[in-house]
Order: structure tokens, then C-alpha cells, then sequence
């Protein structure tokens, strides 16, 4: 019996002592989990401003990171060093490399972010290569490149010109951030694959702008600075007519997918009826549509933009609460929005992407190759190896 | 002797060559079908771009897929007749077996340029049948080089393997693919044991062959009738 009640005591004991710490990391779970949203709630009263959008940035890896302190993710040694205003983490033997990759990658923007880069202190840039599983979290950095043994260096280069580019984008405020799509990345073209690059954004808008169906595209491709600025979504005055013709709205509103009768019914005066209304009906709360140039052809005025404006043009361009995008566009590049815009159509227009600039070496090659083939077909002999 | 070559394998290919050269000519026209002229005051040209380049993009693998199968067919028929008869035609003729084999391949592919010349008909008619945008610029001469050049690689290869005999074709391609195989296994192996090597021999093998200077980059390049 006293055995039996031994037993019953150092179970309890075991159930009782194990408990307090587990109830009690409950009870602060609960706490924190309170204040955090009472803070979030006030943080909504906050005005939008760059600085904010880094403090919410910084407030989610901080919180990321503290999570994965606690349940002891963190199981790659690691070392942090300076670069520019970043500080890169890297596992030792790499971050040579890591170094060296970033301070290019920076020596890019340094000068357009100019005023701005103190926002940029506490970011936390990663690099790892590994042939397998990547060991640093993506939340123990607010960017990361994570790469493969075999990855060119010319594509680590990229990578790394794009992780600060994605910083960078999250430190542009929502509206400009929304039109853009992105803050470019000014790392070169690597060539052989399709990247947004520098160069090739213009070769980009350069398609967009001779082959969008939308009239203000067809206006600003024969050299209406107006019609551009419309179809950048820059002039807030701009009609849908402005924007579309019937033909060309009727091609956006085939991709749009019906869920109730009211959109069949419109849909069908669109398409049937010709009525031009129903089609707006239908496409206005679509996104993107109310800007006819994509993503790709904005981010090319933004880089025209910086381009134009020199040392601390991004600075400049993030800066102030109550800009439009117009103004911001102005205020980076130091220019008129309309001399912008013509600075830009310019730049695109002598981008045009020379469509067989390729074939006359495709021709020697493959003729070369033919006649190594030829080669090989008299060298064949049916009496000899048959 | 050429001429005579060269009659003898036109004999023996024209009714062949005949749906090629139909399937080279339409190809461009099945592409834009539908297509016409846009009335006069319509603003619509930017709005057949768009159906014609949803309707390229469908009709696109057609095209590398003819110039294969015209080569292919004429280097398998260049040889036909001296595989049928176990090349004795050629112990008959008083000239040396590499010259009798230039002959041939210069005759097959003189017959390759045919169908091609179909496919540049073609893309002209179907270029000047559609109303296109100012800013986009038909490209019928590009697209009829880049498939002459595919169609006279593809006869290459296939009369270069067809020249020898059977058991010399299957044993050349089967000791092509067993290094290939070969080699992905030991790389791939090699990668993952071996401290400080990584070589990714298949993605290197595609490239290699596909972009310049691989011998088949003419199959990747721009097929495009329509561009800027």
C-alpha cells in the first residue's frame, strides 16, 4: 500500500512540477498576444509614412525571430558583418562572398537612395549557398539569397542587386508601391534569361507601349505625351474612352469571370449590345485595368525618374506624406511630369528590341554545324563498319 | 551526275513532298485565319494583335515540328534506295563513295528548300491578308530562313545516321544516349558526395544543345511572323 502511494506522490509531484512553467508560458503567450493586438489596433491611427512601413517591417521580423528563438530553429552558426547600411548574415566560410556580392549589389543604389539610407540600418541581408536544404530561415533576415553551388555568378549578382531591391521596395509608400508593382532591380542583364533588369525594362516597355490594346497606348506610342500619361495612370482625369476603345475593352472583359446574373447581363449588353457602359461595369473594379501600361512599362519611368534625378532621387521620391505619384515621380527626377514622360517615351523608343538581331549568327552556326554533319555523312562507309 | 542524282530523288519524293509544301504554305495562313482586313475607321488593328498572337502562340510548335519532319523524311528517302538494294547502286557508279554521298545530300537538300519556299508563299500572303498596327512589323523572310535552317539541320543529322547501315545507326545512338545516362548518373552522384563539386550535367546538356552556339538553336529562336 505504501508502495502504491509512493508511486501516486511522484506522479502527481512529476504532473505538478512539470505544469507551472507550461501554464505560466501559456498565460505570457496570452498576455503578449493582448498587447500586441492593442498595439496593432493603435497602429492603424498611425499615418502611412515610409518610416512607419519600416517599423511594421522591422515589428514582424523582430516577432518572427523571437518565435523562432523559442522553439530553437536557429541551428546554423552563423556570422554578421557590416555592408553599407545592411548587415549580412551568412555562415562563416561564406561570407567572403556574401560581402563582396552586396557591396556591389549596394555601390548600385547607394547613390539614388543618398538621404534614405539611414531607414536602411537595422535591415538584416542573408546569403547562403547550399546543394540542399538552405539551414537560415527566411524570417532571421528580411531578405535573403539563397543560391546553389552551380548558380552562375552572374545570377548571384542579380539575386543580390534584387534582395535590396525588394528592400527598398517595402520602404516606398503603398500608393506609389501599388502603381510600380516593384522597386526595380539595378542588377545587369544576365543575357540568356528574361530578368527585370535595367536594360530590359525598356525593352519591355518598348512591347508594351507598341502592343497593348488600349488607345491611350496607341496615342502614346505615335507621341501624345497626354495619352502616355494617361495610360501610366498619371492623369486622374482620364475617361475610360480615353483609355479604351470599345474593341479593346471587349478584350478585357472576355477574361473576366462571371459569378452572378447581373455580370451575365453585362457581359452580354457588352459583347452583344456593343454598350459600352456595361463593358466599364464590369472591368472598373478589376485591378490593374484602369491603367492600361503594365508593371513593367511603369517601373520603366520610375527608373527614368531615378535616372534623371541622380543622388538621392530615391530619397526624394519616398519622401513627404501627401505627394500623388505625379509629384513624387516630379520631385525625384527634378523634372516636369510632362518632360519626364518625354525623356521616358524617348528612352523606350530607342529601346526597340531588334527582333533578328540574332540570325546572321544563328545562320553561320547552324550552317557550320550542317556541314559537320556533311562531314561525317562522307566519311561513312556502308563496306566498313556495316 | 548531279543532275541524274538529283532526278532520281525528285522522282522518288515529289508525290511525298507534295503535303509538306501545302502544310508549309498554310501554316502561316491557318495562324492568322480569321483575321482580315479591320474596316475602315475601326480602331481595331491592336485588337487583332492580340487574337493573332494568342493564335501564333498555338500553331508556334507546328512549325519546328514541319522543318523536322521535311528533313527527316527527305534524308531517310535519300537513302532508301540504297538500303533496298544494299548499296550495290553505288559499287556500279564509276565515282568515289564520298562524292556519290555529297551528290545525294546536296540533292535531298536542294528538295529540302522547297517546301521552304512554300512556307515564305505563305507567310507573305498570310502577312499582307491581315491589317497589323504600325508599331509591329511581319517578319516573313525571317521565319522562312529560320525554317530552311531547320529543316537542312534536321536532314543533316538524319542523312549523316542514314548513310551508314542500320546496326551502325542503332549502335552510334545507343552509345550517344548510354553516355548521356551515364554521365547524369555519375555527375549527379558525383555532386552529392563529393565536397566541393556541383555540376548539374542535364540543365548543362539542354543548354548546350538549345543556345548558341548549339547546333540546334535555330529551334529556339523567335518563330515569330508578327513582332515589333
Amino acid at each position: 500500500m505504501s508502495r502504491v502511494a509512493a508511486c501516486i506522490a511522484v506522479t502527481l509531484a512529476i504532473v505538478v512540477g512539470a505544469a507551472p512553467p507550461s501554464i505560466g508560458a501559456q498565460q505570457r503567450s496570452a498576455a503578449e498576444t493582448d498587447l500586441v493586438r492593442r498595439i496593432d489596433s493603435l497602429l492603424s491611427a498611425m499615418p502611412d509614412t515610409p518610416d512607419y512601413q519600416r517599423q511594421v517591417f522591422l515589428a514582424k521580423a523582430a516577432r518572427q525571430e523571437e518565435w523562432e528563438r523559442r522553439v530553437g530553429t536557429r541551428d546554423v552558426p552563423l556570422s554578421k558583418v557590416a555592408v553599407g547600411p545592411f548587415s549580412v548574415l551568412a555562415p562563416p566560410d561564406q561570407m567572403e562572398e556574401a560581402t563582396e556580392l552586396y557591396r556591389r549589389a549596394w555601390s548600385r543604389y547607394a547613390s539614388s537612395v543618398g538621404e534614405a539610407s539611414p531607414l536602411l540600418d537595422d535591415i538584416i541581408l542573408g546569403f547562403q549557398i547550399s546543394r540542399r536544404e538552405f539551414r537560415i530561415r527566411n524570417s532571421t533576415t528580411h531578405q535573403s539569397v539563397r543560391v546553389r553551388p552551380w548558380t552562375s555568378a552572374e545570377d548571384r549578382e542579380i539575386r543580390a542587386a534584387g534582395a535590396i531591391a525588394m528592400v527598398l521596395g517595402r520602404l516606398m509608400p503603398p500608393d506609389l508601391l501599388g502603381w510600380s508593382g516593384a522597386m526595380p532591380s539595378l542588377g545587369d542583364r544576365p543575357g540568356k534569361r528574361p530578368t527585370f533588369s535595367w536594360p530590359a525594362f525598356y525593352e519591355v516597355a518598348y512591347r508594351g507601349l507598341a502592343t497593348q490594346p488600349a488607345r491611350a497606348a496607341s496615342l502614346c506610342f505615335g507621341g501624345d505625351l497626354d495619352a502616355c500619361l494617361m495610360a501610366l495612370g498619371l492623369d486622374e482625369d482620364a475617361t475610360w474612352e480615353d483609355l479604351y476603345t470599345l474593341g479593346e475593352i471587349q478584350i478585357i472583359v472576355r477574361g473576366v469571370p462571371l459569378s452572378t446574373q447581373v455580370q451575365q447581363d453585362a457581359r452580354w449588353s457588352c459583347l452583344s449590345e456593343q454598350k459600352y457602359d456595361a463593358c466599364v461595369a464590369l472591368v472598373a473594379e478589376r485591378p490593374g485595368v484602369s491603367i492600361p501600361l503594365k508593371s513593367p512599362v511603369r517601373i520603366s519611368l520610375l527608373l527614368t525618374a531615378l535616372d534623371a534625378g541622380g543622388d538621392g532621387a530615391f530619397s526624394r521620391l519616398i519622401s513627404g506624406d501627401d505627394r500623388s505619384i505625379s509629384e513624387r515621380l516630379e520631385h525625384a527626377s527634378g523634372m516636369g511630369i510632362h518632360e519626364l514622360v518625354s525623356a521616358w517615351r524617348a528612352r523606350v523608343m530607342e529601346s526597340r528590341p531588334d527582333v533578328t538581331a540574332g540570325l546572321p549568327l544563328t545562320v553561320i552556326v547552324s550552317l557550320l554545324w550542317i556541314a559537320l554533319m556533311s562531314f561525317f555523312s562522307l566519311r561513312s562507309t556502308r563496306w566498313r563498319i556495316g | 551526275m548531279f543532275q541524274q542524282i538529283l532526278f532520281t530523288q525528285w522522282k522518288s519524293f515529289r508525290m511525298g513532298m507534295i503535303p509538306f509544301v501545302i502544310a508549309a504554305f498554310a501554316l502561316p495562313l491557318l495562324a492568322v485565319q480569321g483575321l482580315g482586313p479591320v474596316p475602315e475607321g475601326y480602331e481595331g488593328a491592336r485588337v487583332g494583335l492580340q487574337y493573332l498572337v494568342a493564335s501564333w502562340q498555338l500553331w508556334l510548335p507546328a512549325f519546328p515540328a514541319l522543318a523536322v519532319t521535311v528533313g527527316a523524311t527527305a534524308a531517310l528517302n535519300a537513302w532508301s534506295w540504297d538500303h533496298k538494294t544494299d548499296h550495290i547502286y553505288a559499287l556500279s557508279l564509276p565515282i568515289s563513295r564520298s562524292r556519290y554521298a555529297a551528290w545525294k545530300m546536296g540533292a535531298g537538300a536542294l528538295l529540302v528548300l522547297v517546301p521552304a519556299l512554300g512556307l515564305l508563299l505563305g507567310a507573305i500572303v498570310a502577312s499582307v491578308s491581315i491589317d497589323i498596327p504600325a508599331s509591329v512589323n511581319a517578319y516573313p523572310t525571317a521565319l522562312a530562313v529560320r525554317f530552311s535552317l531547320a529543316s537542312l539541320l534536321a536532314y543533316s543529322v538524319f542523312f549523316a545516321l542514314a548513310a551508314g547501315t542500320i546496326r551502325t545507326t542503332v549502335i552510334v545512338l545507343s552509345s550517344f544516349m548510354g553516355m548521356i545516362i551515364l554521365t547524369a548518373i555519375m555527375t549527379d552522384y558525383a555532386s552529392a558526395v563529393v565536397p566541393g563539386f556541383a555540376f548539374d550535367f542535364s540543365a548543362w546538356l539542354v543548354e548546350s544543345l538549345l543556345e548558341w552556339p548549339g547546333p540546334f538553336e535555330v529551334f529556339s529562336g523567335n518563330w515569330s511572323l508578327i513582332d515589333v
